[in-house]
């Protein structure tokens, strides 16, 4: 049977580290924030779309000794689902942060400790190239469109052009 | 101009690791090779002596051995970790640890490192392992032997570990936290954090018997620390402290979802691994030794234990008023070393609260947490 | 600059790896020493070359497997020719894959 992919991509030798499940993932990834060092891996899911897309790279760095602020976008471990989740940050109250996915309106995480914070996302890479939208100046504003549902309204907007809005679960993974 | 052939992706590739968490295969297994041991720790739930005929009548043989790892790895099992016992003791350990690596298989191996020789260093060499994860008893020959109640060990600790060390081979250490070496326990850490390849951690939580032996358990409840004195070293350690208080953040709020839920397991137990015990049963989880979750590989195939037997034996249902009551809903529970299976262990059944469990947890939150319980 | 890949010549597998398929992923675990880099317990290919994989199998040419790409991808025959001698180059770097004896 013939076969014929019209989109062909160079041939390339993947190099892993090995996958591990469970929360020895979670771990390691703690253990090289808690060296300063930053945590790059391919995220999975939809629930930042469009500003983290489904595969891209994403770099997770150690906090800073300014705490997360309104529109950043953390890393986390839900308490509730033991879920590693990179949401965006919306507000901040007694130390804890009410934390959302841009693409889960209506659907936030709830108050998250700060001490469940893992590290903050500094970059994020889709095909080779770093993509700045969504880290910069304007994630303040994300974040006060995510609280005031705008940004599902603009998404609403968006959706006859924009296949990625689609409302899929969770960039969530599992723990 | 032209881009990299080869890219590298540090650490988990979270799609493969993804397409794995929803499909329920099984990347990993514990393979206990054996239940005997050249040592004799005090606290240790499966030891039985070198030559104990029972233990090794059962023990699986090579050829076994062989189908359960190419059952396994027709399944998309990738990494198996040959545990004990001492793997060591058994006169076959090269030829086995080459079978499970030639099936393609990445091999850990835990031991105590006593018996480690230059044939197994050349072994290693050739073929690396994942890595060899050691526990260290002790760092004087007093303290070390007190533990491993074996004279010479000590010694014998030391040459393999230098060997392995020497070698280059990728060594983990760990360490035990007991009552018999909980004054040299810093200087443990020290030594471990100087050697170790990844990062060093400590148990403080010990096991009763497998075999359910009442003279040995109460050996094991000796050596256990007091809750205060676990929380006093786990707060004396800064990496313990700070993934302690880490979880002591998660505490209230994952009360409200667990009311009406009365499955007995919530864990993950059964979803990417299990474990082979050295006669050949099947365990979705290491811990876990209740009859009813046992399935014996030598009568039955290990994809039915996987994707019949696992699923069953795991659906289990509670109606015990006092651990939905106390456990349950408590918000401690991440704090908690309780889980059905060392509920088994300690009270013998799986959904009984355990007075140890609850004491350790409530130390653990007071000490750490700004919860009140 | 490492010895250069001619068309006629063919290569297999190394008996120092273990091609595994997981739920639709090649594989690629490394039994020995030396092979890959120092710390890298996996790898992995993308859907070319796990194709071109597929096909180093002892006893196709760097011609055949070149065609055999032709036929599920749609690309130009230069891209394609670089590309395959490329990872060939890479993978023989590696040790992953040996040149068999030619036929």
């Amino acid at each position: 049977m013939k076969r014929l992919h019209p989109d062909y991509k160079r041939p390339a030798i993947i190099k892993n580290g090995i996958s591990i499940p469970g929360t020895a993932m979670i771990e390691i990834m703690q253990e090289v924030l808690s060296r300063g060092m930053s945590f790059r891996f391919r995220a999975g899911g939809f629930s930042m779309a469009p500003f983290i897309r489904d595969g891209d790279i994403i770099s997770v760095s150690p906090l800073s000794s300014i705490p997360p602020g309104i529109g950043d976008v953390v890393a986390f471990l839900h308490p509730e689902t033991k879920l590693l989740c990179i949401h965006r940050v919306l507000y901040r109250n007694n130390g804890a942060l009410m934390i959302q996915g841009d693409n889960l309106p209506g659907n936030p995480d709830g108050m998250i400790p700060g001490e469940a914070i893992i590290g903050h996302v500094t970059r994020v890479e889709r095909s080779g190239r770093s993509i700045k939208l969504g880290l910069g100046p304007e994630r303040i504003f994300l974040a006060i469109l995510s609280r005031t549902g705008l940004l599902e309204v603009m998404r609403r907007c968006a959706v006859p052009f924009y296949g990625y809005f689609r409302r899929r679960r969770a960039l969530c993974e599992k723990s | 101009m032209r881009k990299e052939l080869v890219s590298f992706i540090r650490l988990p590739d979270f799609a493969l690791w993804k397409k794995i968490g929803d499909n329920r295969i099984p990347l990993s297994f514990d393979l206990e090779v054996t239940a005997r041991c050249n040592n004799n720790c005090r606290h240790c739930y499966i030891n039985l002596p070198p030559g104990n005929k029972r233990a090794l009548r059962d023990e699986l043989t090579l050829d076994e051995i062989s189908k359960i790892a190419d059952q396994a790895v027709s399944l998309g099992t990738l990494w198996c970790v040959i545990t004990g016992g001492e793997p060591l003791l058994r006169k076959d350990f090269i030829e086995l640890y080459r079978l499970l690596r030639s099936k393609g298989l990445l091999v850990s191996v835990f031991t105590n490192a006593c018996l480690i020789t230059d044939k197994h260093l050349d072994l290693f060499k050739k073929y690396p392992p994942r890595d060899i994860e050691i526990t260290v008893y002790g760092i004087t020959r007093k303290t070390y032997e007190k533990v491993t109640g074996t004279p010479g060990s000590y010694a014998r600790f030391q040459r393999g570990i230098a060997l392995l060390l020497e070698g280059g081979i990728k060594v983990n250490l760990k360490a035990m936290a007991l009552r018999s070496n909980a004054h040299e326990l810093p200087a443990i850490a020290d030594y471990c954090r100087k050697r170790t390849r990844d990062f060093f951690r400590f148990d403080p939580f010990l096991n009763l018997r497998f075999d359910g032996n009442e003279e040995r358990n109460e050996k094991i409840r000796a050596e256990r620390l007091s809750p205060e004195e676990i929380t006093a070293i786990e707060r004396a350690d800064p990496e313990r402290s700070a993934a302690v208080k880490k979880r002591c953040g998660t505490l209230e709020i994952s009360t409200p979802l667990r009311r009406s839920d009365n499955r007995l397991f919530q864990c993950s137990a059964g979803d990417n691994s299990f474990a082979v015990s050295y006669n050949g049963l099947f365990h979705p989880c290491s811990s876990l030794r209740h009859r009813d979750c046992l399935f014996d590989l030598r009568s039955g195939s290990l994809s039915e234990a996987w994707f019949d037997f696992t699923p069953r034996a795991l659906s289990r249902k509670t109606t015990s008023r006092e651990y939905i009551e106390k456990c349950r809903i408590c918000p401690l529970m991440n704090l908690c070393q309780w889980c059905p299976a060392h509920a088994y262990l300690e009270c013998g059944r799986m959904d009984e609260w355990c007075e140890y469990f609850c004491r350790t947890a409530h130390a653990r939150a007071s000490a750490f947490g700004p919860v009140s319980a | 600059m490492t010895k250069s890949i001619g068309t006629d010549m063919v290569f297999a597998r190394s008996n120092d790896v273990v091609a595994r398929e997981i739920d639709g992923m090649l594989i690629i675990v490394p039994l020995t020493a030396g092979v890959g880099d120092m710390e890298d317990d996996l790898f992995s290919m993308n859907e070319t070359g796990t194709a071109i994989w597929n096909m180093i199998d002892g006893k196709k040419t760097i011609k055949e497997i070149i065609s055999g790409l032709k036929e599920e991808f749609i690309a130009g025959q230069g891209e394609i020719t670089k590309d395959v001698t490329g990872i060939v180059e890479e993978l023989l770097k590696r040790r992953m894959i040996v040149e068999a004896a030619s036929s």
